[in-house]
């Protein structure tokens, strides 16, 4: 099988990442606002059907992740380009997603184009979740205080997570 | 401990609405429930986890349980993926 998911470090980018998620009151204002995020770099073409196309998997099992962290995604033929984005609000942001529900303070938004096939899109999230898994990692995430500092914690447990791969 | 390796058809391996179900029956036992692939050893009852495993359709993963409830557990596991999650199984 060829290995063609790209790593979360080639796709997010600085323009959307946004460490101070203050203004926004609750689940649906996040979904919008990191997607505008996406919007603004080419990656999908719509925000509206991005969105929808959010909630519609959103309908079929939780995204919210326990320990704070969320990762809202769709798959959708608005999306231009695979595409991430990452929001972080220190008092985080109620999230109900499915039946489970939480304060979501590390929420990263996924964008996969319709034609990427489903193995690739469920290896990026296998990725993403592998980083998350990490305490260390989102510790980082957490203490972020620029994108250098977001981006460098991901190339940094993305390389101990090769590492570790490569050991097997 | 009981264990068996299955493999997985549905088109979504274990990821949206089918790792929803898993997750929610393994939930439902005391046993510490376990899953294998690769290498990769996660707790069934987390979602994030499960994720982590990143299981493919055509993917044969390992359920291992352990505890008072562990023969019960792997088969209502075990009934969930032959069942293909309530979905019909797609040829190919």
């Amino acid at each position: 099988m060829t290995n063609s998911a790209p790593m979360i470090s080639d796709v997010l980018l600085r323009e959307t990442v946004e460490l101070e998620l203050n203004e926004i009151e609750d689940k649906e204002q996040l979904i919008r606002h990191l997607s505008q995020l996406l919007f603004n770099t080419g990656k999908i073409r719509s925000v509206d059907e991005f969105v929808n196309a959010v909630y519609e998997r959103e309908s079929m099992g939780p995204t919210y992740m326990s320990e704070n962290v969320a990762f809202p995604h769709a798959k959708s033929d608005t999306v231009i380009s695979a595409g991430v984005a990452f929001g972080r609000s220190k008092d985080g942001i109620l999230y109900e997603s499915d039946d489970i529900s939480g304060l979501a303070k590390i929420v990263f938004l996924i964008a996969i184009p319709d034609e990427m096939e489903s193995s690739t899109y469920i290896e990026i999230l296998k990725n993403l979740a592998r980083l998350l898994m990490r305490e260390e990692f989102r510790e980082s995430l957490l203490k972020a205080k620029c994108y250098e500092d977001v981006i460098g914690a991901v190339q940094h447990h993305e390389a101990l997570l090769a590492k570790r791969s490569l050991s097997q | 401990m009981p264990e068996i390796t299955i493999t997985l058809r549905h088109s979504e391996g274990l990821h949206a609405r089918p790792a929803a179900i898993f997750v929610k029956k393994a939930q439902e036992f005391n046993s510490d429930i376990r899953i294998s692939l690769d290498g990769w050893d996660v707790n069934a009852k987390s979602i994030l986890e499960v994720l982590a495993l990143g299981a493919n359709k055509g993917s044969s993963i390992t359920i291992s349980c352990t505890g008072v409830d562990e023969e019960e557990a792997i088969k209502s596991l075990e009934d969930v993926i032959k069942n293909n999650f309530g979905d019909p199984i797609e040829e190919n």
